[in-house]
């Protein structure tokens, strides 16, 4: 069977109102990772003798720091590993696009010009999505690879980190 | 920090009738004046925006004011929240440092509508001398000497008959430009058309002002910068000049005083300096910018910049004179101290600019955290800067640290102790241009004074 995007929602929302506090789920090519251990979490990795070694990262809380899927599994196997509080599901088919700066973002080349990309856009991989300026160095940031925006997250003008996720891809 | 000469030319006792200063600025300009205006006793206020609440300033200003967010567009450069800011918190005098509003004639204008005193020159000194082409216009006209180019903006037509007549390379430059941006190098008609039109735009976008003009290009040259200071008795002085061919992207990475060009050229540039000021009624203290082109053995003027310098360091070594003093002192109406004769010359002063900047990809900017930062001390040492160990560099403004400037008798000397001083200093967190430095004190090109202003792009990371 295939864990659907609801389906995680739903064993999320059992899961913050029960009292357990830790839950690894192998459906074959599914696996999901449930933890309220605030601080460190153990992670796939951590699980009992006999799992399956996959790799599967572990998301250092706040869970809306995604960390990058880009390693996943040959197949279409999606790891889903979600922070129990808050709960925040990110889809495991997209590939995070993060900041290779600590700058300011900015989604257009120019004030009076249109953003480089939208939501739902298709991009290639060499093709600008945004720039970071540091310090009025500004660089453009290529998507990395092929695919789909399927998320915006930082704001234009934000300050943003090194490693923050400034957009998810659906990769092609 | 220490100085070889007496601190001051003024008398310790000699108050200034300037009782508080808003300081409108920020980094280490910000620090360098809150510590002149305590100096004196005066009260200094340092207006900040919301990335730089826990900066060094703050910590060292009387009292403090947010003025706006991050970007400058709302904070440094609001003349409105700046002004609102030292009329509420009742200063007589706004400092505006480098960059910013320093160079903004209508910002002088509205302080002095306001009743306070902006510490600068007046707007039509500002306004004439601070744009590009006005100033080579008035240059020209009192017969200083400039690169040959076209006297007014041009477009791709009259850009191409300027540069045929001056012969390539051309310099493409931005009227309303400065501190290196808004330069580009043309080679030949055809690379000068396709880059006039992105570069005008860039311009406009950048300045507000699209105008360019064209100018030849000198290749082997020096840039050579003379301090004046005037008061507003019709008083003017030369502090002397300052080499600053050391520079990366039209940036200055390295200052030292004196130059080492021969004295007559040196007090005729000195003399071309003050007649273009007297000309144009300047008061406060600006550099006046030239170069000089080593095969033909001739200046030419470029620029005036109408402010405090960044390298003003350099000239205090080697004069025992306080700029920032000076700047507040003749703002108060007071009349120079000394005359051309009693500027003292002393020994050779060297700056480094420790920015974070990674040398090793093209000095490319970054921000953080700085995990050490140990600046070196000592005799004959200076160092100005905003940063502590555990400072977050933000990413929104430039990318200077620190200035470490040494002092020695003679520019040997005064060499020997920068190589001491930037082995002591140590930084982590970020790339800074310290192992730019440190190479370039033992660069026999250097040591022998064999650079150019184009030196550094050609011999960096070449393993030379």
């Amino acid at each position: 069977m295939e864990l659907r995007q609801d389906d995680i929602a739903e064993i999320v929302r059992i899961f913050n109102d029960s009292e357990l506090q830790e839950l690894r789920l192998d459906l074959g090519g599914n696996r999901l990772y449930l933890s309220k251990q605030a601080g460190g979490v153990a992670g796939w990795d951590a699980a009992p003798a006999g799992v399956a070694a996959a790799p599967a990262p572990v998301m250092a809380p706040p869970a809306a720091a995604a960390s990058s899927r880009t390693g996943a599994t040959p197949t279409p196997a999606p790891d889903a590993a979600a922070h129990a509080a808050p709960a925040s599901v990110p889809d495991s088919n997209l590939v995070d696009l993060t900041s290779p700066l600590l700058g300011v973002f900015y989604r257009r080349p120019s004030p009076d010009k249109p953003a480089f990309v939208e939501v739902g856009n298709e991009v290639t991989a060499d093709e600008p999505v945004c720039i970071i300026d540091v310090m009025k160095m500004f660089s453009k940031v290529p998507a990395g690879r092929a695919g789909r925006v399927v998320e915006i997250l930082a704001q234009d003008g934000q300050l943003v980190e090194h490693g923050q996720v400034l957009m998810r891809l659906e990769p092609r | 920090m220490t100085s070889p000469a007496p601190d001051s030319a003024w008398p310790r006792s000699s108050r200034v009738a300037i009782r508080r200063v808003l300081v409108a600025n920020r980094g280490e300009i910000a620090v360098r004046i809150v510590r002149a205006c305590h100096d004196l006793g005066i009260e200094a206020i340092v207006a900040f925006s919301e990335a730089d609440r826990d900066s060094l300033a703050v910590r060292l200003a009387d009292r403090a004011v947010c003025i706006g967010p991050p970007q400058s567009a709302g904070s440094y450069l609001n003349r409105d929240a700046i002004l609102a800011a030292a009329t509420a918190l009742g200063c007589d005098a706004v400092h505006p440092g480098y960059g910013f509003l320093a160079e903004n004639a209508d910002f002088s204008a509205a302080c002095a509508a306001e009743g306070i005193t902006f510490i600068g020159p007046r707007p039509d000194a500002i306004s004439a001398m601070g744009n590009k082409v006005e100033a080579r216009r008035i240059a020209l006209e009192l017969g200083v000497p400039c690169i040959p180019g076209s006297p007014q903006p041009v477009g791709p037509d009259e850009a191409v008959r300027v540069a045929d007549e001056v012969g390539y390379p051309v310099m493409l430059k931005a009227a309303a430009g400065g501190g290196g941006r808004g330069m580009r190098l043309a080679r030949d008609a055809a690379e000068l058309v396709e880059i006039l039109g992105s570069a005008s735009a860039e311009a406009a976008a950048a300045f507000g002002n699209g105008a360019m003009y064209v100018e030849r290009y000198v290749g082997r040259a020096r840039h050579i910068e003379v301090q004046v200071v005037f008061d507003t008795h019709g008083n003017g002085i030369s502090l002397g000049d300052r080499d600053c061919t050391i520079q990366r992207r039209f940036q200055k990475l390295i200052e030292e005083a004196p130059s080492a060009l021969p004295p007559a050229t040196r007090h005729a540039m000195a003399a071309e300096a003050l007649k273009l000021c007297r000309h144009v009624g300047y008061t406060g203290v600006g550099t006046v910018e030239f170069l000089y082109d080593q095969d033909r053995r001739e200046f030419y003027f470029i620029e005036m910049n109408t402010r405090l310098q960044v390298e003003h360091p350099v000239t205090e070594l080697t004069t025992g004179l306080d700029l920032v003093e000076l700047q507040l002192r003749v703002a108060a109406g007071e009349r120079l101290p000394l005359t051309q004769e009693q500027v003292p010359t002393l020994g050779h002063a060297i700056e480094f600019r420790i920015n974070a900047e990674d040398p090793a990809q093209g000095f490319r900017p970054s921000a953080g955290t700085l995990a050490r930062w140990t600046p070196p001390s000592g005799p004959g040492v200076r160092v100005d800067t905003h940063c502590y160990q555990g400072y977050r560099v933000p990413p929104y403004y430039d990318s200077l640290l620190a200035k470490v400037i040494v002092w020695g008798a003679d520019r040997a000397s005064a060499y020997a102790r920068a190589r001491r001083a930037l082995a002591e200093m140590e930084v982590e967190g970020m790339a800074t241009s310290l192992p730019f430095h440190r190479w370039i004190l033992d660069n026999d090109d250097f040591i022998a004074g064999q650079t150019s202003t184009g030196w550094t792009e050609q011999h960096w990371g070449k393993g030379s």
